[in-house]
């Protein structure tokens, strides 16, 4: 039943997504790609005084990447990037060590029993950790 | 039904631990059908395939749960048409699956998965019992297995409780390839694509040793004059192709003795007629296995076109003889 409904809520955010192709004035952005999947991912940011302002992510990329993203776009938005780093690395290792997502993140939960998706859902957050860093750096 | 043994027996060894997943249900339309077998090693390396799409990659994955605690997994991959649409993993619309992922190391004898490659090198036809869990019950379950050269239930099928799957095991189709010319190594090495056991013959060394075939396939150096027809009884299938009329005659009559169920003549009507006149007979008394002018009627003039031909009229008459026998069906023993 609960696979069920993650399955519901991810469909959800792959045919609604949050943040696609959403037009900010990016102060970082960067490329990602899964070579395994085909997926490929532009993340854009727009930040202010270390906060996260704006978000949005474009490219062509498989349901579960674009699920994600946009699970991604509503959870970072206004957060520091200290605070979103935070959340990547917990998106990391929830993944590495099948420790199951609470709340917002629980529809990534449902990726647990198809591990071939698993680095299709990292992809986005993945991405944004290289775009954090490129906003640390300028 | 498997045709790939040849391809999991070259991958197997005694000495290494694996991961058998097999298909123990399906529906709707997906790509195999229950009792398709793919041999997984701790490389993450699939033999075989269960299905068209991801699912190979997703398995493998899931495989490294059940090398790494030595228990049975059940998968089970009910993908409508919304959750194929997440999950692209290629089962086709309204597709479910479920496939059983079993621990083959040396401590379990390899659930006696040697014993069946054993058999099917020897060209012996079996059965392979696996023992089923209930859904939920996978942890506490023991992986069980067994091999039987007989087709009727084997004795702990029969008196323990559960379910066992019965998996038909057939050798790998047998062919051959009577004349080493150019045209022999598209047959040849399609034949090899396909799973086959592949033996080329021909009198003359020379032609043997210089076409450049897949190291798979067996060479005999045989005169036609010289066959016997219980040579052929390892065969399944033989293609007379020497090019030469007294050579083709003199094969066939030695395949007409035989028990081969595909004798495939190259050339038009007239010749098959004229050599099996020749040898004292007449198509019409061998027409459920004589065929020629050899292959179906795709259309192609190139050798690899008539291969194909070839090839698949071979796999259409082998499919249609194990249909018959019913030998060819997995089905689940209560």
């Amino acid at each position: 039943m609960q696979t069920t409904l993650y399955q519901q809520a991810l469909l959800s955010h792959h045919q609604n997504p949050t943040g696609f192709q959403h037009n900010i004035k990016p102060s970082a952005e960067s490329d990602g790609y899964n070579p395994a999947c085909g997926d490929e991912i532009t993340v854009k940011i727009s930040t202010e005084k270390n906060t996260i302002t704006g978000i949005s992510f474009e490219g062509e990329s498989c349901a579960i990447c674009r699920a994600s993203a946009s699970i991604m776009c509503q959870q970072v938005s206004s957060l520091s990037d200290v605070q979103a780093k935070e959340s990547i690395a917990l998106i990391e290792s929830s993944f590495a060590q099948k420790v199951p997502f609470a709340e917002a993140l629980s529809p990534l939960n449902g990726v647990f029993d198809f591990p071939v998706r698993q680095q299709c859902a990292l992809l986005p957050w993945q991405t944004l950790k290289q775009c954090l860093s490129q906003f640390k750096n300028s | 039904m498997q045709e790939n043994w040849l391809e999991i027996s070259a991958q197997f060894n005694t000495r290494e631990r694996y991961v058998l997943a097999v298909i123990i249900n399906t529906q709707g339309a997906t790509y195999r059908k229950a009792g398709t077998l793919m041999l997984i090693n701790e490389r993450q390396q699939c033999t075989g395939l269960l299905s068209g799409g991801c699912l190979e990659a997703d398995i493998a994955l899931h495989a490294q749960a059940v090398f790494s605690e030595q228990n049975v997994k059940l998968l089970e991959y009910d993908l409508t048409a919304d959750a194929d649409l997440l999950w692209g993993l290629g089962l086709g619309c309204e597709g479910a699956i479920d496939i059983l992922l079993l621990p083959l190391s040396p401590e379990n004898n390899h659930l006696d998965f040697n014993v069946l490659l054993t058999t099917i090198e020897q060209r012996k036809q079996g059965r392979y019992w696996i023992s089923l869990p209930e859904k939920g019950e996978e942890l506490a379950f023991l992986a069980k297995a067994i091999f039987s050269g007989q087709h009727k239930v084997p004795k702990e099928a029969n008196t323990s409780s559960g379910r066992w799957l019965s998996i038909p095991v057939t050798p790998a189709i047998s062919v051959a390839i009577l004349g080493a010319g150019p045209d022999a190594i598209p047959l040849a090495n399609m034949a090899i694509q396909m799973g086959w056991q592949v033996t080329v013959h021909d009198h003359r060394e020379n032609a043997l040793a210089a076409i450049d075939f897949d190291l798979a396939v067996n060479k005999v150096k045989l005169r036609a004059e010289n066959s016997q027809s219980g040579y052929f009884k390892q065969f399944n299938a033989a293609i007379v192709m020497t090019h030469n009329l007294s050579f083709d005659q003199q094969y066939l009559a030695t395949l007409l003795t035989s028990e081969v169920s595909y004798i495939g003549l190259l050339g038009p009507k007239a010749r098959r007629d004229k050599m099996l006149e020749t040898v004292g007979s007449n198509y019409a008394s061998h027409a459920e296995r004589v065929f020629g002018p050899v292959g179906l009627n795709i259309g192609g003039r190139s050798p690899q076109a008539i291969a194909l031909s070839i090839l698949a009229e071979v796999q259409q008459q082998m499919s249609s003889l194990l249909s018959v026998s019913q030998l060819d069906m997995a089905y689940v023993q209560q």
